[in-house]
């Protein structure tokens, strides 16, 4: 059983089992390489009320190479308005291209975008554009 | 789809959470994650450590580090020659193994005697409460020398993963599972594993739970009992054995065209258990012909079709799982010929999920038409800065100057435009 397999596995027992964060929840993975999850973000924030989807699909090389997430954009769901996120869904964000680390998860994954979310205090229309990682968005 | 996840799901995948949580049975889940991988989240396989002190698998690692030069967990720097073998976490890691579904059963034993109600006559209440967390914690615990009624059948939950699912209803924990013997090797084995057993070559998935003190000697001997059997069977799998020598040279030479006596920079065969065997160095692909990666495959005992890259790729990985192999003790190192399997079993899953672009020239050529629409819809929004050079004289044209033959021209391969930048410069 390749390796992907064998963790991916393991990381879905662990959400059956033990749940996921607070406004996380597991949305669907019928198989080993799509999964969809949903991503509230909780407190006082600009997103408040606002359910995102996201989107994870894995490599055979999963955990050694980092997962591909996206926000979901279709009919029920869009992507949040936020620097580093791009209305087709794209997310910059470190930790998915150069920064990923093999001892990360989809849970992990899952809660870094979800603070990443939280952190975003001002309007997000003020400055629409991701001002820092132009050079990063195509890792 | 659902079902199929679910049947992979009950086949023995274990994790750390099947233990109680910590306010039941103190340290017994952080212990069992404390000997598992970061990156696989399995029991560590040939344990290595970093400089740091973070300790991974050594096929984890290894296959880690090319990708990134740091320790996964924290981030420091990080190199293949920091890694050091943690034999004592390997084998607390053996020993744990032996005694997981023992410890398990008795913890799963004290979860549900905890969560029984202090009065255990109202069944009902001890009904509702089996497998309800929150109701269960706020619950008074019963005191540890309360008497124990001999349970009744009612009582006893289905265990959720349990391993060795035990079919009495007796409150007595150390009676054994429903063991069975393997038609192979005539081992203990669980009757829920036996299939997984045989697949693996009854090499795994064997009940060691039955000898809980003393188990660790007991294991390992009987493995090496094992190693032997199989070695008379197969003769190609212990370097030891003369005709396994002669075979793997056959092969090495009908490969190589008689190169040498198959006894060469990395001779396959080898006694595995070999306490002085070194780990194999690592290879620059890109200064070698194909023809050289073809040949260090040969002498590895190797397939050898593919392209150059995926050679390479083929090549490498063996390295992984050969010097993840040394990392092993010695004792519970696989053969050589258990790794070409590995290898090979990786291969052929890989091929059947992943879709590599292998050659590149002729993935082009087929997917020409999708890359000619690819390329006219980016092309609008760029200016268009070379206009076709006459006569070798470069002309650039301002962001706003358009050349109209340009546009008629989108659809030509992107390789025509290049060739106009290339002559402008020379």
């Amino acid at each position: 059983m390749a390796v992907s397999t064998r963790r991916l596995q393991k990381e879905l027992a662990d959400i059956k089992k033990e749940g996921t964060p607070v406004g996380i929840e597991l949305l669907s993975a019928d198989d080993f390489s799509t999964w969809y999850l949903t991503v509230e973000v909780l407190g006082e924030t600009v997103y408040q009320g606002e359910k995102f989807a996201l989107k994870f699909r894995f490599d055979g090389q999963y955990p050694i190479s980092a997962p591909a997430v996206q926000f979901v954009v279709d009919g029920s769901y869009h992507a949040p308005i936020h620097p580093h996120v791009y209305s087709n869904g794209h997310i910059c964000a470190s930790i998915l291209g150069s920064e990923w680390s093999p001892v990360l998860s989809v849970v992990a994954v899952c809660v870094t975008i979800q603070s990443m979310l939280a952190s975003c205090k001002v309007c997000p229309s003020v400055h629409p554009i991701c001002p820092s990682c132009a050079c990063q968005c195509l890792v | 789809m659902a079902s199929m996840l679910d049947d992979l799901l009950a086949q023995g995948i274990t994790d750390s959470t099947d233990f109680p949580d910590d306010a039941t049975t103190p340290g017994l889940r952080s212990f069992d994650d404390a000997l598992r991988c970061g990156i696989c989240r399995d029991f560590y396989d040939a344990p290595v450590s970093l400089a740091c002190g973070h300790c991974f698998c050594s096929a984890c690692i290894r296959s880690a580090l090319p990708e990134k030069a740091q320790c996964p967990t924290c981030r420091k720097e990080a190199s293949e020659s920091q890694l050091r073998r943690v034999v004592a976490v390997e084998s607390a890691v053996h020993a744990w193994k032996a005694a997981r579904d023992l410890i398990l059963r008795f913890a799963l034993e004290e979860e549900r005697r905890k969560s029984r109600p202090v009065l255990p006559s109202l069944s009902q209440t001890r009904k509702s409460s089996n497998g309800n967390h929150s109701e269960r914690l706020g619950q008074k615990r019963r005191r540890r020398d309360s008497p124990l009624p001999p349970s009744s059948d009612d009582e006893i939950v289905a265990i959720p993963s349990s391993p060795a699912p035990s079919g009495s209803s007796t409150p007595d924990i150390s009676s054994l599972p429903d063991l069975v013997e393997c038609p192979v090797c005539q081992k203990d084995v669980l009757s829920s594993k036996i299939n997984m057993h045989l697949d693996s070559s009854c090499k795994k998935y064997l009940f060691e739970g039955s000898t809980p003190t003393g188990s660790n000697t007991g294991a390992e001997s009987s493995k090496s009992k094992q190693k032997q059997q199989w070695s008379h069977l197969f003769p190609g799998s212990k370097g030891k054995n003369v005709p396994a020598k002669a075979k793997d040279r056959d092969q090495s030479k009908t490969k190589t065209k008689g190169k040498g006596k198959g006894k060469s920079r990395a001779t396959p065969d080898v006694d595995v258990t070999d306490e002085s065997l070194e780990h194999l160095p690592k290879v620059a692909y890109d200064i070698h012909p194909r023809q050289r990666i073809s040949e260090m495959l040969a002498e590895s005992g190797l397939p050898t079709h593919g392209d150059k890259n995926a050679l390479a790729r083929r090549h490498a990985r063996w390295l992984v799982l050969y010097n993840a192999n040394i990392d092993r003790d010695p004792k519970q190192r696989h053969t050589l010929d258990h790794l070409r399997q590995e290898l090979k079993a990786e291969e052929a899953e890989g091929r059947t999920k992943k879709e590599t672009v292998d050659d590149v020239v002729a993935y082009q050529k087929a997917n020409k038409g999708t890359f000619a629409k690819l390329t006219e819809a980016a092309r609008p929004k760029k200016p268009i800065k070379v206009k076709k050079a006459k006569e070798g004289t470069p002309v650039l044209d301002g962001d706003e100057v358009r050349d109209p033959g340009l546009a008629e021209g989108r659809n030509s391969p992107a390789g025509h435009e290049v060739i106009d930048v290339d002559d402008s410069e020379s």
